[in-house]
């Protein structure tokens, strides 16, 4: 049986600039606008795990 | 607007998605989003977005074309995976690994001590037993016949290419044909026709080898997929565990309490009872439509392939239900998230299999499977060599991983000032290289030539020691010369 991959090899994940700049246009009205405005926390990411440790041993007290 | 406060909590056993729902928005972690988003590309590229910039999971109550709110990004974050699980502290996922390595491998007890850990453990898998439910939530409404109709469901269209809408995030289960054993698997769906749907699953995973016993015996496959799950059970149909024992039980291992577990019905398969849409059908073997392409997680298309054909008969659902979705791409994507936290419990199951290992460590830029560094406790000649090829084989996941690369129990391996320290200083490229080519492999690698084949390379990044070196150069330098 030929196993050879039947699909164009390597072609990049990629968005059409029309439905970025729809994304772009609606940003506020889908309730984000706060959201981009600064570099994401490593931390969210794992990136330095020993600081998240920490807060979830702490975990915020109005939380019922 | 969806109540996250249902009238269905359940006395014990896990949550519903509704109940994680609701934690996220008290910690600030849910963004509802009421105004009418497409999920033909849209959707995922808005989510995407707020992914990369490590926002909060979004709620979509108004989707294009279905009734169904669709909830994504639910473990976009490390941190939103550990609460998943109720975690507060990393350890437990290690004592959670240490315990799924006495199951792998069980044993006498050695001491008194250990006599104890045994006893725990068993006391455990007694109280994560499930427990069933005789008037489910997941029922509140039936589709069956001619009702049965997948273009209800807001299925998501991630990438232009991708070839139709998928399911990402269904519990896919299925039963042993000869043990009775279940499989919950996480496999990509893609929508076929209104009742039907191709799975993609690799060859060693659990419901492709459920096929084959299936088809051996000449006999359908029944498949069952509970969608809008608590993400505690995503994590477990994530979780490598030993073939013989259940995901349902190891699920309450997770949890601490049996899962809610209700019969399918028409199938002779369980669902999680609190589950927001279950689709039930079946697989006649040899019956296949080419599935794909679609974006995987390395950031690329996928090729086609023929896959198999599950033909649903039946749809149950909550009254209101919700979909939950996710989709693939370059990290960070919900998936590495995932992996992050599954690298810890694998820690102790590879240490009890290869006991030379001190720390591993699979980095997320590599999809936190395809590139493996181990550090070892090094005591004899060629031994870098040998851990790299037990490693291969030591749980069905690594057989995917590309590179692995030993270096001395004194390196860091989260380090990577350390690892290319030690590449750099201790290896001789002639000597050091472990090159295997046409090796069966990961059908989603996007650089290997052969759809199934590829090579895999170890990099032996030790001190070289005995009949390793002719020289007598090099005296292994000491850990605090390290950060």
């Amino acid at each position: 049986m030929d196993r050879k991959k039947n699909h164009p090899w390597g072609e990049r994940l990629t968005r059409p600039s029309s439905i970025e700049d729809e994304v772009n246009k609606r940003w506020e009205e889908l309730g984000l606008s706060d959201i981009g405005s600064k570099e994401p926390d490593p931390s969210l990411f794992g990136y330095l795990l020993d600081d998240l440790i920490k807060k979830w041993a702490n975990p915020p007290k109005n939380e019922e | 607007m969806i109540n996250l406060n249902p009238k269905f909590r359940f006395r014990h056993g896990t949550g519903d998605i509704r109940e994680f729902l609701d934690l996220l928005e008290k910690r600030g972690q849910l963004r509802r989003i009421s105004a009418q988003v497409d999920p033909n590309l849209e959707l995922a590229a808005i989510s995407d977005r707020v992914l990369n910039f490590g926002g909060p999971a979004l709620l979509f109550e108004n989707v294009k074309g279905s009734n169904l709110p669709v909830v994504i990004n639910l473990l976009g974050t490390v941190e939103r995976v550990a609460w998943s699980m109720g975690l507060d502290k990393d350890e437990e996922l290690e004592k959670l690994g240490q315990r799924l390595a006495i199951l792998q491998q069980p044993r006498p007890p050695k001491s008194l001590s250990e006599t104890r850990i045994y006893a725990n453990l068993i006391w455990d898998l007694i109280k994560a037993r499930p427990d069933y439910d005789l008037t489910p939530p997941c029922r509140q409404k039936i589709y069956t016949g001619e009702e049965v109709n997948l273009n209800n469901l807001p299925l998501i269209r991630p990438w232009p290419n991708d070839a139709n809408g998928v399911i990402t995030l269904g519990l896919v289960i299925t039963k042993d044909p000869e043990t009775g054993v279940p499989n919950i698997g996480i496999y990509r769906l893609q929508k076929q026709s209104k009742n039907s749907m191709t799975v993609h699953w690799l060859s060693v995973r659990g419901g492709a080898r459920h096929l084959q016993k299936a088809a051996a015996r000449g006999k359908k496959l029944e498949v069952a997929v509970a969608i809008g799950v608590h993400p505690l059970l995503i994590m477990t149909a994530a979780t490598p565990i030993p073939i013989h024992l259940s995901e349902w039980l190891f699920a309450g291992l997770y949890a601490g309490h049996g899962v809610r577990l209700t019969n399918c019905k028409t199938l002779s398969l369980q669902v999680p009872s609190h589950s927001e849409v279950v689709l039930e059908g079946t697989i006649t073997p040899g019956e296949v439509l080419p599935d794909g392409p679609f974006g995987d997680h390395m950031g690329f298309y996928g090729g086609i392939e023929n896959s198999p054909l599950i033909k649903f008969h039946c749809i149950t659902t909550k009254r209101d239900p919700i979909f939950s979705t996710t989709f693939s791409g370059r990290p960070p994507k919900e998936e590495a998230m995932i992996a992050i936290a599954l690298n810890r419990i694998y820690t102790p199951i590879l240490k009890q299999q290869l006991t030379e290992v001190v720390d591993f460590f699979l980095p997320m830029e590599a999809l936190s499977y395809k590139l493996a560094i181990i550090s070892i406790k090094k005591n004899y000649p060629g031994q870098a060599k040998k851990t790299a090829m037990a490693f291969w084989s030591a749980l069905p996941q690594f057989t995917y991983t590309k590179f692995v690369i030993i270096v001395d129990e004194f390196i860091n391996v989260r380090d990577p000032r350390q690892v290319v320290w030690a590449i750099a200083s201790q290896v001789e490229p002639q000597r050091d290289l472990l090159n295997i080519e046409r090796t069966p492999f990961d059908s989603l690698d996007f650089a290997s030539e052969h759809i199934g084949l590829g090579g895999r390379l170890a990099i032996d990044a030790t001190t070289k020691i005995g009949s390793e070196k002719k020289s007598s150069m090099g005296r292994k330098a000491h850990p605090s010369k390290f950060y």
